[in-house]
């Protein structure tokens, strides 16, 4: 199947890439309807199940009932005797066991199919069927997985047994009752089998300890054939004689030394591993399993035994096996003393020849181990480093020399400027583009710290000449940093860029410029937060005006000292705001006497607006409170700085147009993690059209810094601000939901009143459903009579909204939809007593 | 020089097809038209012995156990194929019937003649929803009484009085049969009228 799969989708991979990237959720639960046709099109249906399969790989959620509906839909696959798209279904089945309900109406077929002839079914049948089962299911098919563990084929066989010891977690009382199966199935010929039947076994016993340490002395006598097995009980004796300390272990411990004869390589490394490990071992019994192969792993755990062993090692490293040279090498590295290595180094470049890329990494790694051991060194292994980066080698050897040396010029000032000398000589052959942009960023980096950093501008600049548009990109952001580092190259360096400035490549060319730019201007000081926020808001806006770096506020260095013990009675007030409602605010704005005279409060905002980032320095939130005339902004603002008090804080308030900001309520001292509240309060315009707009904050402050520890503030503080997000008034603001039982008498009611109607096509929004929750959100107003519910399959459809407008008025809204052409129109009439909340209907939704 | 060869092997080959057709035209006749395939569900509550009619229809031997779930079958006969969709009939498998209406021709609904009055009571009223159904309108139905060598066992008469058939299949054709769990003509009436 993956062959058809493959030669279908040739076109899309000869486009690059991968074929089912742009394949979409609701696509393809569209398309798996096709499963309910009458005649199942194998191919096609193997195609959307691998789909399928592929999203929920890749982690896309499927809700339960689109899960379930496909679910059911696939299941009528098995009418198809198709073996590819069965096994499909498997796969599907077992994906979808955990997602969709009702999994368990397959459990028929796939008992069927557990039992047919057909042994390509079988073991995925089985596989698929462990995964839908649950416990008061498994009884029904006990008996046919019985016979599945002792089935003839191996695939079958291992299925099952796999299947149970993923049961055995969920339900192990039944699965212990299969033990006698199991038994069996550990004699089998098959390697496979026997190593599962092992697993399961184990995991059926390893309550009881003396059934298992029966079960590995029977196991070891009888010779296992699978090597894997063999491991397996490796493992389990290894475990019986850690926790065992009595002599009972002694067998156990001839059977590991047995198996460092077998003659799988596997089982070697298993057992002398275990040997090794075992916290109780004697020098004596190390001896045999020292073979040379572990013994790497050894010089971690037992570095002074090892020790001892030097000398036979240093033969090691003459042997013919160059894997075993290498290790013997490495653990020479690791062990050996610093007058040594010279005589080391030699030995190594003898050899380093002869073996494969990987070894030679090993070897690399070991080097910079012993590097940071004794840096005194560093000359004879930067030299022999340099050697080895001249010579041939894969890219994962290269990667690995150039960490090193880079590593070493991190931690070894000395060793920088040799060190980037060799780094220099390479990138100017070096065929991996990211090993050079590495170095070249290292360059960057270290280079202006060297005594003569103008020697490197030549290497860098052939990069700029000579290499691929990554690189030269890298180029340029290392010229630049000389530049900017170093003044007496600056002149220069500029000179270098502006050519750039032509290049083909637009990412080297907008560097180029950026860098020029920047070494001209000198500086580009500013908050990295304070840009991205500017510039955040400059896309919002259209963008007309270039945008005005100076609208960036400048870097200020803070300083770091202390910070404030929360007082606990702070504490609990803070509890009973964040369970603030409606009315709790509405008390809370009586309290304050600038707002008494304000009149009752109409309507505040249902959650609070975030005005910052929620990782930032302070947190404030937003609520609007609606008056007759006026809006109250109310700032809940808590102080993320332990080190620094706030005093009278205020948010200041640029208005749009006609608003006007009447008074300000600051908070006094805002400690760290206090929650307090400011207010602001803005008379509305008359006019309806000035109504809404945006409002963009400043928080201003007074900073005291203050000790961490104590609590206790500075006297002295500074006067700053903090830009806050711009707040919006909608058209909705002013509007409060009311329900209204009977629509069309209301709506009779307002007859002789004012009435509006006007027509909008509503372009971007491309289901009705979609259309009827965004017209109740722009209007804010509430739907009556279940409208809200949109008919499946309608073209048309009628909302009716009522609401009071904040002057009191009630204001009632009828809007038609209709779908035509794929694009939806709306008729909108809406009735008041008044003039002003139609034309603010209308304004809302235009 | 092994290419002449090749193809000289290869015009052998197709005289011998060419041949063989020749001569089963000739002493056969014309290969009999491919039978048309329908796809029907076959429904009834627990212990009708929906398996078993299906099983002795397709002369399978496997031992019958209650259907967890449903079970998909190619029943033969002489002027069609069935593709049957058995549903278990248990009360947790009810439910599902209605996934599997959708696209099917035929609906068979076999009862168990000598159960008692309570089942009787239960696959009346489950027979009646199903019937119902509006992906099921008009659809031919037969419903197929087992179990009818059993003293118990009550008439033809009896069970379409009980299910009140005549009244809710006035407007689709219908049959009801005893079915001795062994011989196709009584089930082969679905079949006939679906090829007709």
């Amino acid at each position: 199947m993956a062959f058809v799969m493959m030669r279908r989708d040739k076109k899309d991979e000869e486009d690059g890439g991968n074929p089912f990237k742009n394949i979409e959720k609701a696509t393809v639960v569209q398309e798996a309807r096709t499963f309910n046709d009458q005649h199942i099109n194998t191919r096609k249906c193997c195609m959307i199940l691998t789909k399928l399969l592929y999203l929920i790989n890749q982690g896309e959620i499927l809700a339960t009932v689109e899960a379930t509906e496909t679910f059911f839909a696939m299941t009528k696959l098995f009418q198809s005797k198709d073996v590819t798209l069965r096994r499909m279904v498997y796969l599907t089945i077992k994906e979808m066991s955990k997602l969709a309900e009702d999994v368990i109406i397959v459990t028929s077929s796939l008992t069927k199919d557990m039992n047919s002839k057909e042994d390509l079914f079988r073991a995925s049948a089985v596989r698929a069927l462990c995964m839908i089962t649950d416990g008061s299911m498994l009884q029904g098919i006990e008996r046919y997985l019985k016979q599945a563990i002792v089935d003839r084929d191996r695939s079958v066989a291992s299925a099952a047994l796999v299947s149970s010891l993923h049961l055995s977690r969920e339900n192990f009382e039944i699965v212990k009752r299969w033990v006698n199966e199991v038994q069996q199935a550990t004699s089998s010929d098959d390697h496979m089998v026997q190593y599962h039947a092992l697993g399961l076994l184990y995991q059926i016993k390893k309550n009881d300890k003396l059934a298992i340490t029966k079960l590995v002395s029977k196991q070891a006598r009888h010779s296992l054939r699978s090597p894997f097995a063999h491991c397996l009980m490796i493992r389990i004796a290894s475990k019986i004689i850690e926790d065992d300390e009595d002599s009972k272990g002694s067998s156990l411990y001839d059977y590991l030394e047995s198996c460092l004869r077998h003659k799988s390589e596997m089982v070697v490394y298993e057992a002398a591993r275990a040997i090794v490990n075992l916290k109780s071992v004697q020098s004596k019994d190390l001896s045999p399993a020292v073979s040379g192969i572990v013994i790497e792993q050894v010089a971690i755990t037992h570095p002074l035994s090892v020790t001892t062993c030097n000398l036979d090692l240093e033969n090691l490293v003459t042997d013919s096996n160059r894997n075993i040279a290498t290790l013997a090498i490495t653990t020479l590295l690791k062990t050996g003393s610093e007058a040594s290595i010279e005589r080391l180094m030699k030995q190594i470049t003898s050899f380093m020849s002869e073996i494969s890329d990987e070894f030679k990494t090993v070897v690399v790694d070991a080097i910079k181990a012993l590097c940071l051991k004794f840096p005194r060194k560093h000359l004879t292994m930067m030299n022999f480093l340099s050697a080895m980066l001249r010579d041939e080698g894969g890219y994962q050897y290269k990667k690995a020399i150039v960490n090193t040396i880079i590593s070493i010029i991190e931690e070894n000032k000395d060793a920088a400027e040799s060190g980037l000398g060799h780094l220099c000589e390479f990138i100017e052959d070096c065929e991996h583009t990211s090993i050079a942009v590495r170095v070249l960023h290292l360059l960057g980096k270290e280079g202006p710290k060297t005594l003569s950093p103008s020697k490197y501008i030549r290497y860098i600049y052939n990069r700029v000449i000579l290499e691929n548009s990554p690189v030269r990109a890298a180029s340029i952001c290392a010229l630049a940093k000389l530049g900017a580092q170093v003044p007496s190259l600056k002149e220069s360096i500029v000179t270098l860029l502006s050519r750039c400035m032509t290049d083909s490549d637009d990412e080297v060319r907008d560097r180029a410029t950026f860098c020029v730019k920047i070494l001209q201007e000198n500086s580009l000081n500013v908050s990295v937060f304070g840009l991205e926020r500017a510039l955040m808001h400059y896309v919002k806006t259209d963008m007309v005006e270039p945008f005005n770096l100076k609208s960036v506020p400048v870097a200020n260095t803070r300083t770091e000292s202390k910070a404030d013990v929360p007082n606990v009675t702070t504490i609990q007030k803070s509890a009973t705001a964040t369970a603030s409602k409606q009315d709790l605010l509405a008390e809370q704005l009586a309290r304050i006497p600038q707002f008494a005279s304000l009149g009752p409060l109409f309507k505040s905002s249902d959650k609070p607006i975030e005005v910052t980032e929620s990782e930032t320095e302070y947190v404030v939130r937003c609520v609007k409170h609606i008056f007759q005339k006026h809006i109250v902004f109310q700032f809940d603002c808590t102080n993320t700085l332990e080190d620094q008090l706030l005093e009278n804080a205020y948010v200041e308030i640029e208005p749009s147009d006609e608003f006007e900001v009447e008074s300000t309520v600051p908070v006094a001292t805002l400690a760290f993690n206090v929650p307090g509240t400011t207010y602001t309060c803005v008379s509305v315009p008359e006019d309806m059209d000035l109504m809404t707009g945006s409002f963009v904050n400043t928080l201003k402050f007074v900073v005291k810094d203050c000790d961490v520890n104590t609590g206790e503030a500075d006297e002295e503080g500074y006067e700053d601000e903090y830009v806050l997000e711009d707040v919006e008034v909608y058209p909705a603001d002013y509007m409060q939901r009311v329900l209204k039982s009977n629509f069309a008498a209301s709506w009779e009611e307002l007859d002789s009143e004012h009435q509006s109607e006007e027509t909008y096509v509503l372009s971007s929004i491309s289901t009705i459903e979609d259309a009827v929750k965004e017209v109740t959100d722009l209007l804010g107003m509430q739907p009556c009579e279940r409208s809200d519910k949109v008919a499946r399959d309608k073209n048309s459809h009628t909302l009716l909204l009522a609401g009071v407008y904040v002057s009191g008025d009630d204001v009632l809204a009828r809007a038609r939809f209709a779908m035509a052409q794929g694009q939806i129109t709306m008729l909108l009439t809406a009735r008041s007593q008044n003039e002003t909340p139609l034309a603010l209907v209308h304004k809302a939704v235009g | 020089m092994t290419t002449v060869r090749e193809c000289v092997l290869l015009a052998f080959a197709f005289c011998r097809i060419g041949l063989y057709t020749c001569y089963r035209r000739i002493f056969y006749g014309p290969p009999p038209p491919p039978r048309p395939g329908f796809s029907a569900i076959c429904i009834g509550i627990t212990g009708a012995g929906k398996s078993k009619v299906l099983a002795v229809l397709c002369s399978e031997k496997d031992e019958i156990i209650p259907t967890q779930g449903f079970s998909i079958k190619d029943v033969p006969f002489e002027n069609a194929i069935l593709h049957v969709k058995e549903i278990g009939g248990s009360e947790m498998l009810r439910k599902y019937w209605k996934k599997y209406y959708r696209g099917v021709q035929g609906i068979i609904f076999v009862v168990d003649s000598s159960c008692d009055e309570d089942t009787l009571k239960i696959a009346s009223e489950e027979f009646c929803k199903a019937i119902m159904d509006p992906d099921l309108a008009g659809l031919p139905l037969l419903v197929l009484l087992n179990s009818i060598d059993q003293s118990k066992a009550r008439s033809i008469e009896e069970i379409t009085d009980a299910f009140n058939i005549n009244e809710l299949c006035s407007e689709r054709k219908w049959s009801i049969r005893n079915c001795y769990a062994c011989d196709a003509d009584s089930a082969s009436f679905l079949a006939l009228i679906l090829a007709s």
